[in-house]
């Protein structure tokens, strides 16, 4: 009897799950992202202005959406820019992930704090592809704005636009 | 592709690419000035000051053998 109520309770359970997971899969409450960034930098004006590749930019972030409609996320997480130099700083901001749609949309802020400091604001525009049901392959292209820190000079900003692949999770 | 595209797109309006926009665009000991280019840093003196940091401890390692000669 006992026996038979727990299979009762289990398949019940189990039969609930898979409409969970659909839901989930559709609306993911946590998501983590690997994402890579490379680009060009611009700094200055008029004949003063640089040019020159970005560091390559890997980044290790959580989103949890916290608002359905519109479909919002905060995310932050660990930046950090290699090759050329080495620096580890952190992200974070909000994502719009519009229902039905591959376009996310972010904004946010970056700081850097070692070896030396760096304020920026960030922005993108990208699109997202799920190649398995809970992981995803996003692209994005990223313009963020450094505008105070101690790795800039006195008086200049450093803007960097950047190519961004991202492999995303659907953690819940 | 897209990166070559702005690259020529920016050379093309003028952007030098030998400037530096951040102080880790530059070699190490350089940092990047006001203008855009990579120089020593102007302020010598707060080397001498680190010198000076420096032989404080040493100075304390210094007084360490009397203390020992002592305890004998």
């Amino acid at each position: 009897m006992r026996a038979s109520l727990v299979s009762v309770a289990l398949t019940a359970a189990l039969g609930a799950s898979p409409r969970c997971i659909r839901s989930s899969d559709a609306e993911p409450l946590w998501q983590a992202e690997v994402r890579a960034a490379y680009g060009l930098a611009v700094s200055g004006s008029g004949t003063q202005m640089s040019a020159r590749a970005t560091p390559l930019t890997v980044a290790g972030i959580a989103a949890f959406a916290f608002n359905e409609d519109p479909p919002l996320s905060g995310y932050g997480g660990l930046t950090v820019e290699m090759l050329d130099r080495s620096s580890v700083g952190t992200l974070f901001g909000v994502m719009l992930r519009p229902h039905g749609s591959h376009l996310r949309l972010t904004g946010g802020g970056v700081y850097v704090f070692a070896p030396y400091t760096l304020w920026g604001a960030t922005a993108s525009m990208g699109l997202c592809f799920h190649i398995t049901p809970r992981t995803g392959m996003c692209a994005d292209a990223q313009l963020t704005a450094y505008f105070a820190g101690s790795d800039l000079a006195d008086g200049r900003t450093s803007t960097a636009g950047q190519g961004v692949l991202g492999l995303v999770f659907d953690a819940l | 592709m897209l990166v070559l595209a702005l690259a020529l797109a920016l050379a093309a309006a003028g952007c030098t690419p030998d400037l530096c926009g951040r102080t880790s665009d530059c070699a190490v000991g350089l940092v990047c000035t006001s203008a855009g280019v990579c120089a020593k840093p102007p302020v010598d003196a707060g080397t001498s000051g680190t010198d000076g940091a420096t032989a404080t401890p040493d100075a304390a390692v210094d007084s360490q053998p009397p203390i020992e000669g002592n305890a004998p």
